[in-house]
């Protein structure tokens, strides 16, 4: 039951897919990374940002390990809630910075996003999201490996 | 009296046996059994959509009983503030969703926009009292992060639909 949640959860993802030309219909974003962080994302991945075990990853976790490699950045900048979201670039860059930055995770030595970084990588939204997950998780040094790369 | 009960009895056997097939039976247990399965999965119908009430946007409301409740402005479902909850808070027995869609309400009592969280709650069955349906800003399915038909009770352990609650989460600022 667990495993078919989790599948319905990707294949509404997968949905928004289909999406992008009603991006502009909807309500102007706002200038203040935080607040786009609430109305665009925090519905899924939760106000704190640690998202539902099991269900949605947590950013808490993930950002700080993926942001310091480029296969981990092109990763952020392709999954289905960033590729497809309704934000525009240069607002997904400001709202990823501002999550790494307010992050309770130390995350030393990091470069930020520019607008550009996001437009290049969201032309090609992740099909195989869990497999690409679970490489990167691989690449990084054992004692940074965290236990959920099999859980999304 | 006993060899017309067994002829009675044969004859019957007879003609079931004559009409069906074993086959027959298992394709229709296993339709039954497939039917049973998805039947979960289909989309929530909140209370029967054409019985909903819908706002009279007559005068601005201050109870959260209404559906007309100024924070009520994209919630479908049944009011949780009729359900032994509050418009923000689940019934006893119920959990609220973890995953959720995030809108904005206008407050005419200070004119401002407010971030409102539209949660349901789950674990039970459905409430089946005040059944509020509005859909300001409210997109359709293939914009599943501001869909209010959603089922939100999916990443639930049990994704039983209750009633839905609007959570205020701060002004919406520029």
């Amino acid at each position: 039951m667990q495993r078919l949640t989790t599948s319905t959860l990707w294949l509404a993802l997968g949905l928004l897919l289909v999406s992008r030309v009603a991006a502009s219909l909807e309500r102007p974003e706002s200038t203040q990374p935080a607040q786009n962080y609430v109305l665009f994302c925090a519905g899924c991945h939760g106000l704190n940002a640690k998202g539902v075990p099991h269900k949605v990853p947590a950013l808490t976790k993930t950002l700080p390990l993926f942001v310091s490699s480029e296969e981990g950045r092109d990763f952020l900048l392709r999954v289905p809630g960033v590729a497809n979201s309704a934000l525009s670039d240069q607002g997904l860059a400001a709202v990823l910075n501002w999550l790494i930055a307010t992050l309770d995770t130390p995350t030393p030595g990091w470069t930020a996003f520019v607008a550009e970084d996001v437009h290049r990588a969201r032309q090609t939204p992740l099909m195989s999201v869990t497999q690409s997950r679970r490489q990167i998780i691989s690449h990084l040094p054992l004692s940074k490996q965290i236990g959920d790369a099999n859980n999304y | 009296m006993q060899q017309r009960l067994d002829r009675l009895l044969e004859r019957a056997s007879r003609h079931v046996a004559q009409r069906t097939s074993r086959r027959g039976f298992l394709g229709l247990f296993g339709a039954a059994l497939t039917g049973a399965t998805l039947l979960p999965l289909l989309p929530v119908s909140r209370g029967g959509q054409a019985m909903a009430a819908e706002p009279t946007g007559a005068n601005a409301v201050d109870d959260p009983a209404s559906c007309d409740y100024w924070k009520y402005c994209a919630i479908d479902g049944f009011l949780c503030a009729c359900c032994g909850g509050t418009s923000s808070s689940c019934p006893p027995g119920t959990t609220p969703s973890p995953i959720t869609w995030i809108g904005t309400c206008h407050n005419p009592a200070d004119g401002r926009d407010y971030m409102v969280s539209y949660n349901d709650c789950c674990g039970k069955t459905s409430c089946g009292a005040c059944s509020c349906n509005r859909n300001e800003g409210e997109k359709p399915m293939y914009r599943l992060s501001l869909n209010n038909d959603a089922n939100w009770c999916m990443a639930n352990d049990n994704p039983n639909y209750h009633c839905s609650v609007s959570v205020l989460l701060g002004v919406a600022g520029q």
